[in-house]
Formats: C-alpha cells, structure tokens, sequence
C-alpha cells in the first residue's frame, strides 16, 4: 500500500507551496489535525529542495490501522 | 522531397490556434512533434467545423507526449500546476491516487469564462478507468450551490453539476472509462444534461438548485474537486483530456467526442 510522510501544520506550512516548475507541494490535511504527503516526493527531482526536510519527518503506510482518517470520512 | 520541405508541408496546414500552442510549449522548455502537431490541428479544425470551438472555453490535452505539453491548454494556453506529484505517462493520462496528488488547472470558471456563463456551462473530462465510487473526476465549487463537477460513476449512474446541484444520469455501460460530459443551458433541470460517449444519458434526478450569484471562484482540480480553496473527494484515476465551456447541442456532443476520441486514438489513448 502507499505510504505517506505525516507533518505537523507547522511542518507543512513550512513546505508547502511553488517546487521545480510545474509542480507544487499541498500537504493534505487529515483528522487529528494532521497533514500527509505521499512519500514518493521524496525521489522527485522537483522536491529536492525540501528532501532533506521531509526526509527526516515519521512515514506511515495507508493501510496501518495508525494512517489518519480523511477530513471526511466518506472520502476514503 | 525533403524531410525539411515536407515539415515545411504539414507546417503549412496546422492551425494558427495549435501553433500559438505549440510555442508557449517551447517556451516553457517543452517540444511539440510534427505528428502531434497535425493531429491537434486535426482536432481544432474538427471543433471549429461543429463551432464547437467557439462554445468550448478550454481544452486540456493531458495525454501530451511529453510532460510540458500535457500541461499545457490548448485555448487559453494556461499551465496546470501538478500538486503532490501526479503520475505522468506519455500519450496516455495523468494518474491521480485518490489520496494526495492532483493536478490545479488554474482555471477559474468565474473570471476565466469566455462562452460559458452562470447559467450556461459544462464541464467534460476523458477517464481511461473504470472506479464506481463517490468521488470526482474534477471540479470546483464554491457557496450557494455553485458546483461545477463530474463524479462519472457511482454504481450505474453519473452525478453531474453544471453551477447547480447535482442531477443524475443512468450511464449507457457501468463504466467510468470514456468522455463524460454534464452541462446545463437555463436554470432548470429539464435544461440540464448529461452525455457519454456523444450519446445524451436519461436523467433519473434533475437537479433542484441552480448556482446563481456567479460561477465557482476557485480554480477547477483534477483528480478531486476544489471545495472553496480545499482538495476534496479525491478520485485514483487516469484522465486523458478535459474541456470547460458553455453547453453544446447534440450535435455538437457527438462531434467533440469524435474529435476527442480520434485524438485519443491517433496518441494511443484511446479506451
């Protein structure tokens, strides 16, 4: 299953907007106040600026029990 | 003749709208090849001959042959920024994971309308999939109504929204692969339609409440829709084009998804 990287709304303020032309990084807010990305940026030649970051930050994989549900649960 | 003289002989025919494509392409570091070039002066000039074109505000050839391309519109030549790093192949589709990534056309349906208007829009996308689900191919919606979206299956029917609520259409085929279209020409559900495939669908419910202080003021995604600024309902899909305009005759239907579909089919894209 896919596996995402899980920040903090300051870790994802942090990240988010404009990469390498025409990509954009927009973490995804989940439940418990939560923000996930997934965890392919990490190998992206349009996200090397923010690599090392996200590098360091707890991963999780969508079928864990523990991956954070969706603002709407009806979503998912 | 020569490979140059008979470039020069396609280059000839391609149509003024496709090669003012072609160079914002170039400009922004990508490439269009002659065979991509007469095939999308094939298609403009199909659009054209039904006046489609005039009544089809944008077009997203997301099955470019390369990633520059597929970003960027054929009309009004905007570039799609790619959001959380969406899966791109090459002639066929951009891939969505109904999770986290999705494409942000920056198409903003109330300041960047030409022919559409509040009460009279449509919103096409081509899937190469087949998912039933509650989720959406794309769109945007803002208050009081104003949803401009395409969920293109949930069990046997597609929910279309055309800057109103939405109405239901029973799908010819279960089946969310193939070009589905919702749109609306009055504020009414008996002015509200929905095709596939070129082929009206019966409406089962018509919707009951129609956009009316504007249309969305948020720019239309992909791969989900945006909910006033926040991506939502996403949907692990693979899209291979996608149009935004004013409503079409059913005749004009039929001759966008031929024109479409031949696109599709000289790329390889075809489902």
């Amino acid at each position: 299953m896919p596996v995402f990287i899980v920040l903090t709304a300051d870790e994802a303020t942090h990240v988010r907007g404009p990469a390498l032309p025409p990509y954009a990084l927009e973490p995804i807010e989940r439940q418990g106040g939560v923000f996930i990305l997934p965890a392919g940026v990490l190998d992206h030649p349009a996200y090397q600026m923010h690599a090392e970051f996200l590098a360091a930050l707890p991963r999780v994989d969508s079928a864990d029990p523990s991956f954070p549900a969706a603002l709407d649960p009806s979503e998912d | 003749m020569s490979s140059i003289a008979r470039r020069l002989g396609v280059m000839g025919q391609v149509d003024a709208d496709v090669l003012s494509w072609r160079d914002t392409i170039i400009a922004a570091g990508g490439s269009v090849s002659v065979a991509i070039l007469s095939i999308a002066s094939r298609f403009v000039s199909d659009e054209k001959a039904s006046d489609a074109w005039a009544l089809t505000d944008d077009y997203w050839p997301f099955w470019g042959e390369n990633l520059i391309q597929a970003t960027v519109s054929l009309k009004q030549r905007r570039t799609v920024t790619l959001v959380n790093a969406p899966a791109f192949t090459a002639r066929r589709h951009f891939a969505t994971d109904g999770t986290s990534r999705y494409l942000n056309t920056g198409f903003i349906p109330s300041t960047h309308k030409v022919a559409a208007s509040t009460h009279n829009i449509r919103l096409a996308v081509y899937l190469r999939d087949n998912l039933s689900g509650n989720t959406y191919a794309a769109g945007a919606v803002s208050s009081s109504n104003r949803n401009l979206r395409v969920r293109p299956r949930n069990g046997s029917v597609a929910y279309l929204d055309a800057n109103s609520s939405s109405g239901t259409y029973t799908l010819p085929a279960a089946t969310s692969a193939g070009y589905t279209a919702g749109s609306r020409d009055a504020a009414s559900g008996a002015s509200s339609y929905g095709y596939k495939n070129g082929v009206a669908m019966v409406q089962t419910v018509a919707p009951t409440a129609f956009g009316s202080a504007s249309l969305p003021v948020v720019p239309v995604f992909v791969g989900g829709y945006n909910n006033a600024g926040v991506f939502t309902a996403p949907r692990a899909t693979s899209i291979g084009f996608m149009a935004v305009g004013a409503t079409l005759s059913a005749a004009q239907e039929l001759a966008q998804y031929n024109a479409v579909q031949a696109w599709a089919t000289a790329v390889g894209a075809n489902v």
